[in-house]
């Protein structure tokens, strides 16, 4: 695939993916299906990688898909493609915000905007507790322990994951599909 | 060149513990940012956070590129955006070539971890939601305000497009909430 194509795809994506990487991996799912060049597993195994690994997904899949796409130099035009939008919005907009945040009309508005975010992120908290809850009693006590440590302990989060994992690996059996 | 290679280091940090998608990334960039390096009072940084929710891209990048820029100015934005994605990346390059070497089926293995992820990250997630629920503290005003925007969300048009609830939710804290 020539690099001018892949870079313009991501970029379009990267423009698109507001609410992060689970939105881009539908998008770029379609548009590789569309291509015509990938198989649906080839897809599919990317995406579980993905998720799978630290950094940002949006970030992660555009390297993995640009490489498929158009080796080394395909990942690097595909991430510079993807961070390029979200990058120069939140430049231009630090710029005004630095200047203005102090006013009441701009400082009312983010705290109308993060009553929002509340709002948004409890319905995430909801659908995410109920299937670690459906998981079974070792998903949830590994929940409680991780947030503990996270809330009570105010642990730095490397540690808290660290923890969570080796403690969920050690609990072994079942666990939410 | 000292704030431009703490900046850097700071978003590798915050890019390699981006486990899970954007809102398990919160508690990193709160404990970076907010605890460990002050650059931001907690107020700061739920705006942030609400910024980052209403413009394209993941939270830790648009973190990166905001706080990058109020630290070093441009050069500290694109330091940290650099940061952010690069840092992760090696460790992925780094795991792709450990996985094409490794015998057996590496899925298998994939799986298990994720598996082991996915609680570890609904626990970051709820986390996430109490450091944004904090803020609204004992202010009744602010409680009425969240209710009255959880039922708005419930509307077909929100649901579709989250981040004009957040633009809603800002137009009408500038009236009722000034």
């Amino acid at each position: 695939m020539p690099l001018a194509r892949v870079f313009f795809l991501f970029l379009r994506l990267g423009a698109l993916t507001f609410g992060g990487g689970i939105v881009m991996m539908g998008l770029l799912q379609k548009e590789m299906e569309n291509s015509g060049r990938f198989k649906t597993e080839e897809i599919i195994d990317m995406m579980v990688f993905t998720t799978a690994f630290p950094g940002p997904i949006a970030v992660n899949l555009a390297f993995l898909a640009g490489r498929k796409m158009a080796g080394m130099a395909g990942a690097a035009v595909a991430v510079t493609g993807t961070i390029l939008p979200p990058f120069l919005t939140i430049l231009l907009l630090a710029r005004l915000l630095i200047l203005y945040i102090n006013r009441p009309l701009v400082s009312s508005f983010f705290t109308g905007a993060g009553c929002a975010v509340v709002v948004i992120i409890g319905g995430v908290v909801w659908s995410m507790l109920k299937i670690a809850v459906s998981g079974g009693w070792r998903d949830v006590l590994t929940v409680l322990l991780v947030t503990a440590l996270l809330l009570a302990l105010g642990l730095h989060p490397f540690i808290a994951v660290a923890a969570g994992v080796s403690f969920r690996l050690v609990l072994g059996g079942g666990g939410s599909q | 060149m000292m704030t431009l290679a703490v900046l850097a280091a700071v978003f590798a940090r915050i890019g390699i513990g981006a486990f899970g998608g954007g809102l398990a990334t919160i508690p990193f960039i709160r404990h970076e940012l907010v605890i460990m390096q002050g650059w931001l009072s907690e107020r700061e940084f739920s705006e942030v956070v609400s910024l980052a929710q209403m413009t394209p891209g993941p939270v830790a990048l648009n973190a990166a590129t905001y706080v990058g820029y109020r630290v070093g100015g441009v050069a500290g934005a694109v330091v940290s955006t650099a940061a952010v994605a690069a840092a992760p990346l090696a460790v992925i390059a780094a795991a792709a070539w450990l996985i094409s070497r490794a015998s057996g089926r590496p899925g298998a293995r994939i799986e298990k971890m994720q598996k082991a992820l996915r609680p570890v990250v609904a626990a970051m997630i709820l986390s996430a939601f109490w450091m944004v629920l904090r803020p609204l503290g004992g202010d009744p005003r602010l409680w009425v305000f969240t209710l009255a925007v959880f039922g708005a969300s419930r509307l077909d048009v929100f649901k579709k497009y989250p981040q004009l609830l957040l633009l809603a939710a800002g137009g009408a804290g500038m009236i009722f909430l000034r």
